[in-house]
């Protein structure tokens, strides 16, 4: 995370304002259609869903280092349970943030909660100006629209300060660097629910399991996941609340050793981006490399399971980053000394 | 515990950055109850009936290094109210894990942020100094129940399991390893505390006071309480007068639970021989009951220079620097 002095002090060690501290400071990136939320229409059948489409475009006088995502999708409705949503970074080779479309609610945090992406778990999103993330809804649900209103906050540097200030054009250097090749990533099953090849998922009927398969189709790709999201469809039972109603095992790549000594209910091992359930050390998936997870229902009624992994990709399909400048030239060999978080 | 060091690392040329396989030796891994203990979820009895369980230590194929939990869940699947129980760990050695039993509530991490069809979240409880649970062994977990039902839980030890016998090519893991098992068998481990007895207030009672006489030297980390009503209290170290707090807090305001525990910005450490004493005061109106609880660990090992805190503590060792090194001696 780029973060700049306040203070600043001569060479007599008289005490100053750092003018850098002015042009770097909090943003926040909406997409245009910001003032009127975004619809994303009906599906019209099983198979042809609803779409819409946005982007997060970085202004032209500064960078922008996305740290966390925010909506206002009510968790109780069953079109925002479906709703589904792809991210590519154009500033990075239209690179895919997802494996597929995943579930909008395992993406987006609340307002007192968002889901952030700048902590030691994750990977923020780093925009050079005029720069897009594009986000791309899909909405399998027949007969309802969904509406969206969603935003990133950021850090905003100013064009001006990073030319301006060695230090600053360090840090820059240093995510530039980092975010070239790491990525904040989502990994849905390759799984559907029932009669669909749209949405990640599986129906598990009363009482049964099911299988999730996720394949790292990507051969360039390595994914160190770390965060477990999930949440039921909607269901109907008389019995009222009822919590863990499924629960889940993992198991390794190639030797299907369980991750587990009993499935883990839901509710003691799976969150959400408001509170996300980061597993205590990370699952790591090499390239073309697949695992399971078996989902075990412990209820009497079928119930709609959506289930994303999330944590960071590495990237290895960039050749020679070459030389990074303020002027549009692109990366840069990092800094020896800046490089301490990763060496 | 998870750092992004162990999982990449920069290409020779300084050029890329990429993945360090090693990393793939250390899984993340999820631990309940010793199925012997019963199918998931197990029921405790009600009040005062208690169910004896536990967790074996897992032994994943060709690796017997075992587990380090990191952080704890639970959850009941009956309806209404989450049910409440206290829990007292107990390992193979005898050596117990909290000086009585604790309020699960103050142990393992709940459910937040949803209820029924709702998206919902979960805050596992941290322990700030892992439990090492060695392949095989167990670690016996008695829960008492407090409600006048019976009622069934789930709970869940999270944390990581080499995949492979630490060697050469896995030296952080080897590293590791080693330093975890000579803590666990050696000189530090996790550790609870709360008052001997569970102080049962009176409408407006003030000041009732419980002490707890510590064994080993403590280091904490975090307080938690869960009780009827709003409650004040202080934590003194009764042997010093040296106090936690310059007066009564409100629990309202300085006291979380498991999801969220009231982390000390520096930790609270006590050696061998402190004496605790929590006073509380009611502030409800009516009956209070209080289940109180410090986080930390024990450390077995003896300060470098133990005078200074004899000195602090007023036993009876003289102090060295005032008794070898009289004032002019080195004139």
């Amino acid at each position: 995370m780029i973060s700049v002095p306040i203070f600043t002090k001569d060479k007599a060690g008289a005490l100053y304002l750092n003018d850098a501290a002015i042009d770097v400071g909090g943003g926040v990136l909406a997409p245009q259609q910001i003032q009127n939320p975004l619809t994303v229409p009906a599906a019209s059948s099983a198979s042809q869903p609803g779409g819409a489409t946005t982007v997060l475009e970085s202004p032209t006088d500064s960078y922008q280092e996305i740290l966390s995502l925010i909506a206002n999708l009510d968790v109780t409705q069953n079109v925002n349970k479906r709703l589904l949503v792809e991210m590519v970074d154009y500033a990075h080779s239209q690179r895919a943030l997802t494996n597929r479309p995943v579930p909008a609610l395992h993406v987006f945090g609340t307002q007192k909660n968002p889901f952030f992406l700048d902590d030691e778990y994750t990977q923020s999103i780093f925009l050079n100006p005029q720069q897009i993330l594009k986000f791309i809804f899909t909405n399998p649900l027949i007969g309802t629209d969904a509406v969206i209103s969603f935003l990133a906050e950021s850090t905003k540097i100013k064009n001006r300060a990073v030319e301006s200030n060695r230090e600053l054009m360090k840090q820059v250097k240093n995510l530039a660097f980092r975010t070239r090749q790491l990525l904040p990533f989502w990994f849905a099953p390759e799984t559907n629910l029932d009669g669909s090849k749209i949405i990640p998922g599986v129906t598990l009927p009363a009482n049964a399991s099911r299988n999730l398969t996720f394949y790292n189709r990507r051969n360039d790709l390595t994914l160190i996941l770390n965060t477990i999201l999930a949440h039921p469809g909607n269901f109907s039972d008389a019995t009222g609340d009822l919590r863990g109603i499924a629960g889940y095992e993992i198991f390794t790549p190639y030797d299907d050793q369980p991750l587990q000594n009993q499935p883990v209910a839901m509710d003691c091992g799976a969150g959400n981006p408001a509170f996300p359930y980061r597993m205590s050390t990370p699952l790591i998936i090499g390239p073309n490399e697949s695992f399971t997870v078996t989902l075990s229902s412990y209820v009497n009624v079928s119930v709609d399971w959506f289930f994303t992994f999330h944590g960071l990709g590495l990237d290895s399909k960039h050749g020679d980053p070459g030389e990074w400048n303020t002027s549009g030239g692109y990366q840069s060999y990092p800094e020896p000394a800046l490089l301490r978080s990763i060496e | 515990m998870f750092d992004l060091k162990d999982v990449l690392k920069l290409s020779k040329d300084g050029k890329y950055i990429v993945p360090d396989m090693s990393g793939k030796g250390m899984l993340p891994y999820v631990l309940s109850f010793d199925t012997h203990g019963g199918t998931l979820p197990v029921t405790v009895p009600a009040f005062p009936g208690q169910l004896t369980t536990g967790f074996i230590g897992p032994n994943l194929t060709d690796a017997d290094t075992g587990m380090i939990v990191r952080h704890v869940t639970y959850s009941s699947p009956s309806t209404g109210e989450p049910f409440q129980c206290t829990v007292q760990l107990r390992d193979s050695n005898n050596r117990l894990y909290m000086n009585n039993p604790i309020h699960i509530k103050t142990w393992a991490g709940l459910m937040v942020g949803g209820t029924l069809q709702q998206q919902r979240g979960i805050t596992p409880a941290f322990m700030f100094e892992p439990l090492v649970l060695e392949s095989a062994h167990k670690v016996q977990l008695l829960i008492a129940g407090l409600d006048n039902a019976q009622e069934t839980m789930r709970a869940y030890l999270h944390g990581a399991v080499a995949a492979t016998k630490p060697g050469p090519q896995y030296a952080w893991i080897t590293k590791f390893y080693r330093d975890m098992q000579a803590r666990a068998n050696g000189y530090v481990y996790p550790y609870y505390i709360t008052t001997n007895t569970v102080p049962v207030l009176t409408s407006g009672q003030t000041n009732a006071q419980f002490d707890v006489k510590l064994g080993e030297n403590v280091e904490l980390f975090s307080a938690m309480a869960i009780s009827d009503g709003d409650f004040e209290f202080s934590v003194t170290e009764a042997r010093t007068g040296e106090t936690l707090m310059n007066g009564k807090i409100a629990a309202a305001a300085g006291l979380g639970n498991a999801n969220f525990p009231t982390i000390f910005k520096t930790p609270y450490r006590l050696p061998d021989g402190a004496r605790l004493r929590f006073s509380f005061s009611d502030l409800s109106g009516s009956s209070n009951t209080i289940y109180f609880t410090l986080q930390g660990r024990k450390i077995l090992v003896p300060f470098s220079k133990f005078n200074v805190y004899d000195r602090e503590f007023m036993n009876a060792y003289p102090v060295p620097s005032l008794t070898r090194e009289p004032v002019g001696v080195y004139e």
